[in-house]
């Protein structure tokens, strides 16, 4: 098993070397190895459809005990069976719709990685694993996307398919990852027998919902439906194959699989099938919008995944069996039918669905192969596609709640798939013949062998439908639905309900497809859908995204150095407060020490003061107020029974405020060199800090208050000093040395201050001596 | 008086290193400008000869010696085997770049030894005193090899800019140091621990202070928001080798000391400062995420981006669970390999008056080196997180862990960011294959370096289907 | 007698001062450069009261090696200034605002 999903990647890395020694054989050899795979996995069918689940294991990852497992049940072979055959088709049909371009060697690397994780996708047992494989398809995607591209739109919807889908898988990854701790275990088996335990857990909605964007960005769900039409810039074998059976159904794959251990729910039910039916309706209309043929195939397609999600969303034994009908009829019919679009583009050099005519001279084989596959995607009697229709139109009609709402959308949806497919099928091939780019001819058997083989194989489920269903789709249907299923399959049901719907919407389709060019131009002329699609919503969240980064860029990061300081400090402020708020109930050091009424008064004289100093504009109001906080700081230490220290401070403040007088009345006057708010963001920030810090030292000293200083002084200044006045021994005396040191230090200040006032004196003397000439 | 000689085994190492340093220094003397290869021979056998060093002297039990300050332990071990591999790695890109530019000077090597010396004594770091000294040695080399372009203006604003706020950054965690020495007596990280849980629930204002102070001062080194504010600036102002070392290894060493001084010292208050991680690694994957998108020059969008992963780096670390502390580490150790590769292309790709740091600079290299294009796929795919990559593992890891102690909350809002994130690492890969290319032509690259590229970006792929080997080797670095 | 206490509020002090330097200034870079040395004098000051009083000589042997570094970080700061006002022709701090975004 392990070797059956490594053998893509093994065939992809010495693909480089093969491809260039293998020439124009180069597709058909490289086919043999999905044409093993499918023939492998066709020899598992007896076993799967007699109800058995395969499990390979093999240890991967012990240090998080991830398992590499592989599930082999009815759904997971169902898939792998198409990947790998219509792979086998694909793989053929590039080596010559490529034939002799440069890259072709690089092209089937990616092309088969590509296939090899689509396998290990639908096979995977392990979340983990899946999320792997679920990622590297649409990294090859991606790659391959980028394999030929011309124009600037196909750049732009490189990035954009490629970031909705991998931004959906992240989310994905969320949802696993809590789905696997509710579930207990990281394989799919296991969450598929926690299903109570998982629909119970307190994060099912959130569960829900991160699965649910992984799977709608995959399968290109409304609102993330636009992506897939813009991924058309790729080679059409990879549309056809990528964008049509295999990689947009993992999305479905996804819903389907979780679907007996999610499902059921109010939430599971309401949003899948409101959404499934909003895309069904919505691919409709712009498919019948669009004119080029692959984009008017792409948005089908979007229909047909939107009625896949509808199905998954119903639940119930019908809508299973409807599932993988429909998923199988409609890998057959839109393979084929991307497959001969491919072919008309090569063999004719149109695109443009208005721009073809009277093909079917020229192409009668690949006429034919249209019109079958075209009359199954209209659901039209004997095909496949019949059946699937009915059965669809059967589990709606089951539907519990929003009923009205559900039918009217997907019948409508269906009229306009009805449209599109009889489009397709007849509109390049009949009517007269046109000019084109290159003369209409037959294509070569590698180019038709595919879409002949798919077209056929709806025609035969058709009209046998016990073929597909013992084996496989009954198995499969059994795996959605989470219990052995018994389908009946049948071209003929009798008149009923659903027949009479399979009819209207057939009739009211050939109208619209009779009427097509009228009424595509009325929709093109409906300009909303481009100025509120989703698309546009899209591109609005991103160009909004990358304003709100510059936005940012500017507020943050503007490459002043002080900017950057104040931000760490302000920021380290913010943690500290936050950590002495968070921890501990705070009670504030000062809060209960009896303060008297004085006391108050006098400190907010002081505060004001200061206050008045800071902001004031007057060089002699500064130094006033500032006089002022002095006196009050006087006048404290006058209170706390400290006058002698009380009358110093007196003097000093009145020597202060005569020589700042003197000295700033020679200054010119403020600047306002900062306006007000930075002023005050600057002032808010110092005061957090500044309080903080005085916290920690209010803090401090009452952590270890040991006595205090003043008694020591008292004690020795008549002993030691020999004075009576404390003030004066300790000036003298005990701090005689920084006493000496302040009396230096004020000196040296004055004899600048005085140099400077000198100096500017002597620089306006000589300026007024140079103005009057 | 009698002085014991410390056990000197476990520090072999790092004297074998310093030995090197000190002696490239002096034959870098005597070397003329054409033989300089020599220093750089010497200096890539100086880190293999430490890596082989180093697992002779390994025992799988911890061994402390100088006086407790200093220990060898499979942590220590392991982390430094990284920081070898990955300064090796550094100065192979980093050796055309600088030829070309007439910058191909012993300095360069001996501080970036010197640099490498700091890592190693921070890793094994057990004391303040030695966590310090390594940390200010780290910083000191990379302020001079910032500024190490002598005539570029970008280089010397960008190595204020760093050294004015890094010895900020230094003294608030050394007067939160200060503290907790002054609460527990000692300066050995294991009894502070002790002190700590012995008194736990117990309040003080300068614990809160002291705690406080270290946790700015490692956010500050490690670069998270909002203390971030150098990390932009000096990646892009450095001259891109030296962007390249600091943007790699040093990002190890960090690990090491927040390991040392959160989980091991400060671990009684881990409900602590949980709180505060969680502040800054919401911020960082916010701001980190946000802001890359808007960056036009890839050393910027790269600065950006490393914001955002030290915020995954500190969801693993706010765990505080084994599983967290190996999710941080193997988060740590693949984030550096990643961006030695990130930092490693840009020098690749530009040539002497080209510096290909700007994002349209890569336009169409599939085009122009399909092989270097898929390589920087690669690596940009891990840093967004993408499987197979091992940049995916990381993640997954991380979230487990966050999940694991009930903070799902934070795992959604960390995936949510991660996918505003692969917007950018996206548009790289967009630009190099589906852009058309300038026509500048690709410099010719020595064999060397694009073998180790290849290694680099291959090893995203191999480490991510294999990623087994480095769990358990984070797993068992961080012990039971 | 003078308490740790004392020897804690000079730290604390000390190190407000140096922040508001580094915060306020704008003019001049060789400010922020002392007033960054300053913050390292703040945290000796703990240090060897610290170890002063707890009777602790680790403290004091940290306080060399800080004295060492700062040294060390001094010089380079220094070098860096020198480097800077070369390119520049400023060691204005308001001026250091050409790497931005």
């Amino acid at each position: 098993m392990l070797l059956a999903v490594l053998s893509g990647f093994l065939l992809a890395a010495v693909a480089p070397w093969l491809v260039p020694r293998l020439g124009a054989h180069a597709g058909r050899v490289l086919a043999l190895l999905p044409v093993g795979l499918f023939l492998w996995f066709a020899s598992l069918l007896p076993a799967v459809g007699g109800g058995e689940t395969l499990l390979w294991e093999y240890a991967w990852v012990p240090g998080l005990d991830v398992q590499l497992g592989f599930l082999v049940d009815g759904l997971s072979l169902l898939f792998a069976l198409l990947i790998s055959g219509i792979g086998a088709l694909v793989t053929l049909y590039a080596g010559s719709y490529l034939a002799g371009h440069r890259d072709l060697a690089r092209f089937f690397v990616w092309l088969l990685a590509f296939m090899a994780s689509m396998l290990g996708l639908v096979l995977s047992d392990g979340l983990i694993a899946l999320f792997v494989f679920w990622e590297l398809t649409s990294i090859t995607s991606f790659l391959l996307i980028g394999f030929a591209h011309e124009d600037k739109t196909a750049r732009q919807a490189a990035l954009q398919g490629l970031f909705v889908t991998v931004g959906g898988g992240l989310a994905l990854l969320a949802g696993f990852v809590l789905l696997a701790l509710a579930a207990g275990g990281w394989s799919l088996s296991a969450v598929l027998d926690a299903g109570d335990a998982v629909r119970e857990h307190a994060h099912y909605a959130v569960i829900a919902w991160l699965i649910f964007l992984g799977a709608f960005t995959k399968s290109a769900q409304v609102p993330f439906h636009f992506w897939l039409p813009n991924a058309m810039a790729a080679p059409t074998p990879v549309s056809a194959y990528l964008h049509s059976a295999t990689m947009v159904k993992a999305g479905v794959y996804l819903l389907a699989r979780f679907q007996p251990a999610l499902g059921g729910t109010d939430l599971w039910v309401f949003t899948l099938t409101l959404v499934g039916a909003a895309t069904l309706f919505t691919g409709a209309l712009l498919a019948l919008r669009s004119s080029g043929m692959k984009r008017m195939l792409a948005y089908s397609t979007v229909m047909a995944l939107g009625t896949l999600t509808l199905l998954a969303g119903i639940g119930g034994e019908t809508a299973a069996i409807a599932f993988v009908a429909f998923l199988l009829a409609h890998s057959l019919y839109k393979g084929a039918l991307f497959l001969i679009a491919g072919v008309i583009d090569h063999e004719t050099g149109c695109r443009e669905v208005p721009e073809m005519g009277g093909f079917g001279r020229a192409m009668p084989v690949s006429f034919a192969v249209a019109v079958l596959a075209a009359l199954s995607a209209a659901g039209v009697m004997p095909l496949f596609g019949f059946i699937a229709k009915e059965l669809l139109f059967e589990s709606a009609l089951g539907l519990a709640a929003w009923q009205p709402v559900v039918l009217t959308l997907t019948l409508a949806g269906l009229v306009g798939g009805v449209a599109v497919a009889a489009v397709v099928g007849l509109r390049p091939w009949i009517g007269r013949p046109v000019t084109t780019p290159r003369e209409p001819h037959e294509a070569p058997l590698d180019l038709l062998a595919g879409p002949a083989l798919l077209a056929l194989l709806g025609l035969l489920f058709g009209l046998l439908p016990g073929l597909a269903e013992r084996g496989l789709l009954a198995a499969a249907a059994g795996a959605v639905h989470g219990q052995a299923v018994t389908p009946n399959l049948a071209l003929w049901h009798g008149l009923n309900l659903p027949l009479a719907m399979s009819a209207l919407t057939l009739v009211a389709g050939l109208l619209v497809a009779w009427r097509w060019d009228g009424i595509r131009k009325m929709l093109v002329g409906l300009g909303f859908v481009e100025r509120f699609g989703a698309e546009r919503g899209y591109d609005a969240g991103m160009l909004g995204l990358v304003r709100v980064a510059a936005w940012q860029t500017r507020l943050l990061q503007n490459g002043h150095l002080r900017y950057y300081i104040l931000t760490t400090l302000s920021a380290t402020a913010l943690l500290l407060v936050y950590a002495l708020v968070t921890r501990h109930a705070v009670i504030p050091p000062w809060s209960s020490s009896g303060v008297r009424l004085y006391e108050v008064v006098i400190g907010a004289v002081v505060l004001m003061a200061a206050l008045v100093a800071v902001t004031t504009r007057s060089r002699l109001g500064a130094v006033a107020s500032l006089g002022a906080a002095g006196f009050g700081v006087a006048l404290i230490y006058v209170l706390f029974s400290a006058p002698d220290v009380g009358i110093t401070q007196v003097l000093i403040e009145t020597l202060t405020v005569l020589m700042l007088v003197l000295v700033l009345f020679r200054l010119p006057s403020f600047l306002g060199l900062t306006p007000g708010r930075i002023k005050l963001r600057d002032a808010s920030i110092s005061l957090t800090i500044g309080g903080l810090m005085s916290w920690l030292l209010l803090d401090a000293v009452a952590a270890h208050h040991q006595g205090s200083i003043s008694r020591y002084f008292v004690e020795n200044a008549v002993p030691a000093g020999h004075g009576q006045n404390i003030v004066n021994v300790i000036l003298v005396d005990f701090r005689a040395l920084d006493t000496l040191g302040e009396i230096v230090v004020l000196g040296l200040a004055a004899i600048g201050v005085y140099a400077m006032i000198k100096l500017r004196a002597e620089d306006r003397r000589r300026r007024g001596k140079e103005e009057p000439r | 008086m009698s002085f014991p000689i410390p056990d000197l085994v476990p520090a072999i190492p790092e004297m074998f290193v310093l030995a090197m340093a000190c002696t490239i220094l002096v034959v870098d003397l005597f070397l003329k400008d054409d033989r300089r290869d020599v220093t750089y021979g010497l200096t890539q056998f100086t880190l293999f000869g430490a890596l082989v060093l180093t697992w002779i002297v390994h025992v799988p039990e911890a061994r402390v010696t100088f006086s407790g300050s200093f220990i060898a332990d499979p942590l220590s071990d392991t982390l430094k085997s990284f920081i070898y591999v990955i300064a090796a790695g550094v100065f192979l890109y980093s050796r055309p770049y600088l030829k070309e530019r007439g910058l191909f000077k012993g300095e360069y090597y001996v501080l970036g030894l010197f640099a490498v010396l700091g890592m190693l004594v921070m890793v094994s770091a057990y004391s303040f005193v030695t966590l310090y000294l390594g940390l200010e040695l780290l910083s000191l080399c990379l302020y001079a090899l910032v500024a190490f372009d002598r005539d570029s203006g970008r280089a010397s604003e960008a190595a204020m800019k760093y050294f004015i706020l890094g010895a900020l950054a230094s003294g608030m965690l050394l007067y939160g140091m200060s503290f907790l020495y002054g609460l527990s007596g000692s300066l050995e990280i294991p009894v502070v621990a002790e002190y700590l849980i012995a008194n736990a629930g117990q309040f003080s204002v300068p614990l809160t202070f002291a705690l406080v102070f270290v946790v700015v001062g490692l956010a500050f080194k490690l670069g998270a928001v909002p203390f971030h504010m150098w990390v932009p600036d000096v990646y892009h102002g450095a001259p891109t080798p030296v962007t390249l070392l600091i943007g790699s290894a040093p990002k190890i060493a960090g690990f090491a000391i927040i390991m040392r001084l959160l989980a091991d010292g400060l671990g009684a208050m881990h409900a602590d400062w949980q709180g505060m991680l969680v502040l800054l690694a919401v911020l960082s994957l916010a701001v980190g995420n946000l802001i890359a998108i808007a960056q036009t020059n890839i050393k910027r969008m790269l600065a950006y981006s490393t914001i955002s992963h030290v915020g995954f780096l500190l969801l693993g670390i706010l765990a505080g669970t084994q599983e967290g502390y190996a999710a941080a580490l193997f988060y740590t150790v693949t984030y550096a390999i990643m961006a030695m590769g990130g930092f490693g292309m840009i020098i690749l790709l530009s040539r002497q008056g080209f510096e290909a740091e700007n994002l349209d600079d890569f336009k169409g290299l599939n085009e122009r080196n399909p092989w270097l294009a898929f390589m920087m796929l690669l690596l940009m795919f891990s840093m967004a997180g993408v499987p197979p990559t091992v940049g995916f593992y990381a993640k997954l890891m991380v979230l487990q862990a966050v999940v694991q102690i009930g903070m799902t909350w934070l795992a959604v809002y960390a995936v949510i960011f991660s996918i505003v994130g692969a917007f950018y690492y996206l548009r790289v890969v967009k630009l190099m294959y589906f852009d058309k290319p300038a026509d500048e032509p690709l410099p010719v690259r020595g064999l060397d370096v694009t073998v180790v590229m290849s290694v680099n970006g291959l090893l995203m792929v191999v480490l991510g289907i294999f990623p087994g080997i480095l769990m358990s080797i984070a797993a068992l670095a961080v012990g039971p | 007698m003078i308490t740790l206490s004392h020897y804690l509020v000079l730290g604390a002090i000390l190190f407000s001062l140096s922040v508001a330097g580094v915060f306020l200034n704008r003019k001049n870079a060789i400010v922020l450069l002392m007033c960054v040395e300053l913050m390292l004098l703040a945290v000796n000051m703990n240090f060897i009261a610290f170890s002063h009083y707890s009777g602790d000589p680790a403290g004091q042997v940290f306080v060399f090696f800080i004295l060492t570094v700062a040294a060390a970080e001094a010089a380079i700061g220094l070098a860096i200034l020198v480097l800077l006002f070369r390119n520049r022709r400023t060691i204005n701090v308001q001026d250091l605002d050409e790497m931005k975004g």
